[in-house]
């Protein structure tokens, strides 16, 4: 084995000192150490300050009832950090709970709002009869009753002619003015012939007046929408 | 040279069965068993006490910041993969939170620096009894520590633990390394540096 230098033991000193060395090297430096006082007398000062530091450190060794306390309050600590993080765990799961029931209410509601609304769609009838929608699908599903449109000026020769033809002994065909409202009532109608029975016509205008407009039980009443307003045939029994 | 074969302190042993026993204790702790805890509390306090005060050098506050470790090694135990030695790990914890500690109080009381003569008379206690140890000596041993914890208190923190932890706690430049989270070449160079200070400071001793 080569002598070491005194400048490479004193590069591994500390190592050695600190008995970070390979055994090889330690036995070398060791016998360096054993014939060289200048590279004995530093490393014995590393050890010096070593021990100094391990003297230091025993003037404060705390007594043994000093920790007695540690332990339990350190368990008791974090039985109650555990308690205080399920607690807040459960306040959380509750806020969350909040939102749930919102979203879960939200949900019902539009279930039960949907499920209603099929529930009308599919109890309720079809279509009134008397509705206007009624009418209007009836007068369209049915052409054979489709009212002529006559021009306001020529109504008479009209109306005059399909009297004649519709004629039977227990129908009358009348030519009225009147209105239709949403609900299928006939306001403010009007004759518009003299040459029939006065009582009877007064007779069926009040009945119409308060009655609906009832396109079954009138016995089929057409209603044309664009004349609407302007004229509206009503084709009814006459009853008595 | 061959550079296979190297010494360790003899703390680094890890018998199969110390390893076993205390990876039981750690998966037991990790299961919020309360035995456990309190007995890895009861193997470990003495060593965490006595690192925080050397770090901090007050009893109380070494006393707080162990209770401020452990609470921190329960929570963070089931992250414990054994890639060190348990002892080590707790190291490595205590060191940080002294770190943290140091840092706070620097902050907070920069201005008014509390002095280590003062530590020393305030907490420093005599050692334990049945030293046969004649007075004179107790004090003249008491003047040399209040010197040699004032010079380790004007160390940078990164320094005095690493000196600490090598001098005191007889850790490996390994260990070292894990405890403070640097590499063996800056272990090296901080203890190179401490002891020069330190030696530079205690010239007479
Ligand atoms: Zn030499």
């Amino acid at each position: 084995m080569t002598p070491l230098s005194c400048a490479s033991v004193r590069r591994r000193l500390t190592a050695y000192h600190d008995r970070e060395l390979s055994i090889e090297q330690l036995i070398a430096i060791e016998a360096h150490l054993d014939g060289c006082p200048p590279c004995a007398t530093e490393a014995a000062g590393l050890e010096t300050l070593g021990e100094s530091l391990r003297l230091a450190a025993a003037t404060l060794q705390p007594g043994t009832d000093m920790l007695a306390g540690l332990q339990p309050g350190i368990i008791s600590r974090m039985k109650a950090e555990n308690a205080q993080s399920w607690r807040a765990q459960f306040g959380r799961m509750f806020e969350d709970m909040h939102l749930v029931w919102i979203g879960l209410g939200s949900a019902m509601a539009t279930i039960i709002c949907s499920a209603l609304a099929l529930a009308c769609l599919h109890f309720a009838s079809p279509e009134r009869d008397d509705s206007l929608a009624g009418i209007i699908a009836t007068m369209v599903s049915s052409r054979a009753n489709l009212v002529r449109q006559v021009p306001a000026d020529t109504y008479d020769d009209v109306v005059g002619n399909a009297l004649v033809r519709s004629m039977s002994e227990e129908e009358a065909v009348l030519a009225l003015a009147a209105v239709v409202t949403r609900d299928g009532r006939l306001i403010d109608p009007r004759w518009v012939e003299n040459d029939r029975d006065r009582q009877q016509i007064l007779d069926l205008m009040s009945a119409i007046e308060t009655s609906r407009f009832d396109t079954t039980r009138a016995g089929g009443a057409s209603v044309n929408m664009v004349w609407l307003f302007a004229h509206t045939t009503v084709r009814g029994k006459i009853v008595g | 040279m061959a550079e296979g074969l190297s010494v360790k302190p003899a703390r680094a042993i890890t018998w199969s069965e110390v390893a076993s026993r205390e990876a039981a204790l750690v998966q037991r702790c990790a299961a919020g068993d309360d035995d456990a805890c309190g007995e890895l509390v009861s193997e470990h306090q003495r060593m965490v006490h006595q690192l925080a005060l050397h770090l901090l050098g007050d009893y109380n506050e070494a006393l707080d910041l162990s209770q401020e470790v452990f609470l921190r090694v329960f929570r963070t135990i089931h992250r414990f993969r054994g890639q060190s030695a348990l002892r080590t790990w707790i190291y490595r914890i205590v060191v940080n939170q002294a770190r943290n500690r140091m840092r706070w109080w620097r902050r907070r009381y920069r201005a008014q620096q509390v002095s280590l003569d003062e530590h020393i008379r305030n907490h420093g206690d005599l050692p334990a009894p049945g030293n046969p140890a004649a007075p004179d000596r107790l004090f003249g041993q008491k003047q040399l520590a209040a010197r040699i914890w004032k010079a380790l208190d004007g160390l940078p923190f990164d320094q005095k633990s690493a000196i600490v932890l090598r001098e005191i706690d007889g850790l490996s430049y390994d260990e070292i390394a894990f405890s403070l989270g640097i590499a063996v070449g800056t272990v090296k160079s901080r203890l190179a540096r401490a002891r020069e200070a330190l030696r530079a400071q205690l010239r007479d001793v």
